[in-house]
């Protein structure tokens, strides 16, 4: 026998304390008697024996002894441990948005019932579930009676981008036991052949015609916001469907398709539009005929400048006219570009791209290294750059272009101040005069927006993470989804991820930030539900292993124990005694 | 229940003021004896002789056989073989149990008996009896008596040998009976050569109805031995059937040596003063 809740024999404790009541506080009464020789006969006969020896201590309290015994053993859960043929199973269950299609009558619905027949048609102990969706997910490790299935199998909610079969299937492998069942549950026939395999592959799906919305996306433009979208006829006929845009004001287009092609629309909105909506008619799948467009927002960087030399500050200032996030400015910068010397001191929130005060040094005119994994050197190509130097600048920290082993351009990072070293003198270099410079310098200055509080993307496809970026400050970051459910999470570092679960508008703040996320369900692998079929694969051979079967024995406990409390009771209050005459 | 020996006193007399004691029709043994005179008078013819005992009148000493014998011997002339009766109390102190009626009860009793015995025109000697036997001082009286307490540590089952009572008198025993040793020892020395002899037996409510449950500690109120038990149903049934069986005893033994015994329960008859049947045409008439 085996207890689930051992701490109940704490309760044991209590058995002492019944002792200590009874023979410490039921003391004795002293009563006077007229002569002992009829009591003495009593306890002498009793040493005597009989043929029942009677117990000093009184019933009442053994049967009170017994009775608490009985409940903390009750208390503690005990359960019978019953050896018995069992079949272990896992059930690997398709959570791609496909599952959902048809209502009612969707693949999901289907295998619920088909679930229910499936564990009851063996002795199947223990039952594991695995939702294969972008990753294998584990649930609910054991579902006995079919009567709850549904409540244990409510994280089955079919709204991935995609079901990762072949990882679930190397999950079930590491938690599979001899003689284990394995099913995929799904809504389409294998890729390859199951046979031979220890899998049963149960498919539920149907083919059905479908629309879908299988791309979105939306530019910013310095009036209005280019627009994006891309619709695909998954019937077996041409479709004609009406896509209803909402940006202000709504507005309806019908769009001919030829049947398994795509139509792409592009079109313009008020750069004011926060949100621009997208729908196509209800069809057998409801979850790829909704798109959302958030406008992207990228936070502008407040740019100082403090170049003494004009040579210097020209190029600089005419490159940074040509980059939309930037703002000029004389106060807390988020970036600082000066030729000071020596340096300033600067505060961490201010990154400094340093050049040199002085002019004369060697110029190169290649070979450069760039280190092309470094997001400041994207699309740039120094062919043709002359670059001078100045002898007396030092470049520390991690050169990002080199001419040979005299470092050009680097950086360094030290006690959370992020500096760039450009050791550049322009009188004797062409590099400002090419496209490099604005590349190079638009780079810098993407890099410093990027690393402000904010967002990193405002629509992204279902599956994908919204990252926040928080700033110093920032404690907790307050999600509020599409159900208007609010969940808090705590800013633990710099960027932090959160996965929605639905499409919908997602509205993100922190105490640095507020901004705004559409998540889409944008998958035309999955919008494709012509494959889907129904149809069983392999074969399951029936081969039990030993296995253990708890059952419950609190019952039998309580019930003997309220046996002796109505022994108890009627001992407390026997018939009147009539004294002998 | 007074507290006060003159106030026990008192109330027994006032229940005996309309009761006479009377001679049992057959006297003890089956022997025939003169009949007893009601009042006391004076006959130079004397038909007896016993020992002399302490408040006996000296004039009826027979000094001739003091003189020949050295023993003080008194003649019994007609005139004293007039009813007389030996009253002996249990003065142990069992008696004077604590929170019960048998002190008082035996007490006005003890009056009671004394009191209807004038009123009947007996004589009376009160003793009182414990480790030993002996006289109450004062008189045949109770407003005479000397108030007596209920002190001795032993039960009169053996003091009673030797105390030498009136012949053919009656014998009126006040006890609690509650003693180890066998009847014949008292219940013999009473019958002997007695008229008719009472034995009272007096027992608390307590005695007779114990508690049902708990601890107790026991403490002899002779002795002063202490007993713990844990009172149970089992344990009380057997104190119960042990006493009944005692007493039965006590019954059957008084039946076969002609001796009437009677029980009462202490705080009821305090209040209702009610003797059996039987006990009252014996030994009881209404003056």
């Amino acid at each position: 026998m085996a207890f689930l809740l051992p701490a109940a024999f704490w309760g044991l404790l209590a058995l002492p304390l019944l002792l200590t009541i009874y023979f410490l506080v039921g003391r004795s009464q002293t009563r006077v008697v007229s002569s002992l020789f009829l009591w003495t006969r009593q306890q002498t006969q009793n040493r005597e024996g009989r043929r029942l020896k009677r117990p000093q201590t009184p019933l009442t309290l053994l049967l009170e002894s017994l009775v608490l015994l009985l409940l903390v053993l009750a208390a503690a859960r005990p359960q019978w441990r019953q050896t018995t043929l069992v079949t272990p199973l896992i059930l690997v269950l398709d959570d791609s948005f496909s599952m959902a299609a048809g209502a009612g009558d969707s693949p999901r619905e289907r295998a619920m019932a088909e679930l229910g027949r499936l564990i009851d048609s063996a002795n199947h102990n223990p039952i594991r579930f695995i939702l294969a969706g972008g990753e294998p997910r584990l649930i609910a490790e054991e579902a006995n009676p079919a009567a709850d299935l549904r409540e244990r199998l409510l994280p089955w909610r079919c709204r991935e981008p995609s079901a990762n079969i072949a990882a679930a299937l190397a999950l079930a492998g590491r938690l599979s036991l001899a003689a284990t069942r394995l099913v995929v549950v799904t809504d389409h026939a294998p890729e390859t052949p199951v046979e031979g395999q220890a899998l049963e592959w149960l498919s539920l799906g149907e083919p059905r015609p479908n629309l879908a919305i299988i791309n979105a996306s939306r530019t910013p433009g310095p009036v209005s916001d280019r627009c994006f979208v891309q619709i695909a006829n998954l019937t077996p006929s041409p479709q004609t469907p009406t896509l209803t845009i909402e940006a202000g004001d709504a507005f309806q287009m019908s769009i001919a398709i030829d049947p398994g092609a795509e139509r792409s629309l592009r079109f313009e909105v008020p750069r004011q539009v926060p949100v621009v909506g997208l729908s196509l008619p209800a069809d057998a799948l409801a979850i790829d005929n909704h798109a959302w467009l958030v406008r992207p927002h990228t936070p502008r960087a407040r740019v100082r400048l403090e170049l003494k030399r004009e040579s210097l500050a020209e190029p600089v200032r005419r490159a940074l006219a040509a980059i939309d996030p930037v703002m000029l400015v004389e106060r807390e910068p988020h970036l600082l570009i000066t030729d000071r010397d020596p340096t300033p001191a600067g505060v961490p929130s201010t990154w400094q791209l340093l050049f040199p005060a002085a002019n004369e040094g060697p110029s190169f005119i290649g070979p450069f290294a760039i280190d092309r994994r470094h997001a400041l050197n994207q699309g740039l190509s120094l062919g043709g750059v002359i670059w001078q130097t100045s002898s007396h600048f030092q470049s520390p920290g991690f050169p990002l272009i080199s001419a040979g082993d005299m470092p050009l351009f680097s950086e360094r990072e030290v006690d959370g101040h992020h500096r760039f070293f450009m050791n550049f003198v322009p009188d004797g270099s062409n590099f400002q005069l090419s496209p490099n410079w604005p590349v190079l310098l638009w780079n810098l200055i993407h890099q410093r927006a990027r690393a402000l509080p904010g967002l990193n993307a405002n629509n992204i496809r279902l599956g994908a993470a919204i990252v926040v970026r928080t700033a110093e400050t920032d404690r907790e970051i307050a999600i509020r989804g599409p159900r208007e459910v609010e969940e808090i999470l705590p800013a633990l570092g710099p960027a932090q991820r959160y996965v929605p679960s639905e499409p919908g508008i997602y509205r993100v703040e922190t105490q640095a930030m507020r901004g705004t996320v559409a998540v889409n369900a944008l998958a035309a692998d999955e919008s494709d539900l012509s494959q889907a079929g129904r149809g069983t694969w392999g074969e399951w051979k029936p081969g039990a292993s030993i296995g253990q079967r708890d059952r419950p024995l609190a019952v039998f406990f309580l019930a003997a124990a309220l046996l002796l409390l109505t022994l108890h009771a009627r001992l407390l209050h026997p018939r009147a005694e009539r004294p002998l005459s | 229940m007074p507290e006060d020996f003159a106030a026990m006193v008192h109330h027994g007399l006032d229940q005996a003021a309309v009761y006479r004691l009377r001679h049992p029709p057959e006297p003890a043994g089956g022997t025939t004896g003169l009949h007893h005179g009601r009042l006391a008078g004076s006959s130079l013819e004397y038909k007896d002789f016993r020992e002399y005992q302490p408040g006996d009148d000296l004039r009826h000493i027979d000094w001739q056989a003091y003189a020949r014998t050295d023993k003080l011997t008194l003649k019994l002339y007609h005139e004293e073989v007039i009813p007389h009766l030996d009253l002996v109390v249990d003065v142990s102190r069992s008696m004077a149990l604590p929170v019960s009626a048998k002190q008082g009860t035996t007490v006005a009793l003890a009056a009671f008996f004394a009191g209807a015995a004038l009123h009947g025109g007996f004589s009376c000697n009160t003793w009182l009896a414990g480790a030993t036997c002996r006289p109450l001082a004062g008189g045949g009286s109770p407003n005479t008596w000397t108030p007596f307490t209920f002190d001795q540590d032993r039960s009169p089952a053996r003091a009673l040998s030797g105390v030498g009572f009136r012949s053919r008198g009656v014998r009126i025993f006040i006890s609690d009976l509650l003693w180890p040793e066998p009847p014949a020892a008292v219940t013999r020395e009473l019958a002997h050569q007695a008229a008719a002899v009472l034995i009272v037996e007096v027992l608390a409510t307590s005695d007779l109805n114990p508690p049902k449950a708990g601890r107790l500690r026991l403490l002899d109120a002779e002795s002063g031995a202490v007993h713990e038990l844990r009172m149970d149903e089992t344990t009380r049934n057997g104190y119960l059937r042990d006493l009944q069986s005692h007493r039965d005893q006590w019954r059957r033994h008084a039946l076969s040596m002609g001796v009437c015994l009677t029980a009462i329960e202490a705080e009821t008859f305090y209040k209702h003063w009610r003797f059996e049947e039987s006990v009252f045409h014996q030994y009881l008439s209404i003056r």
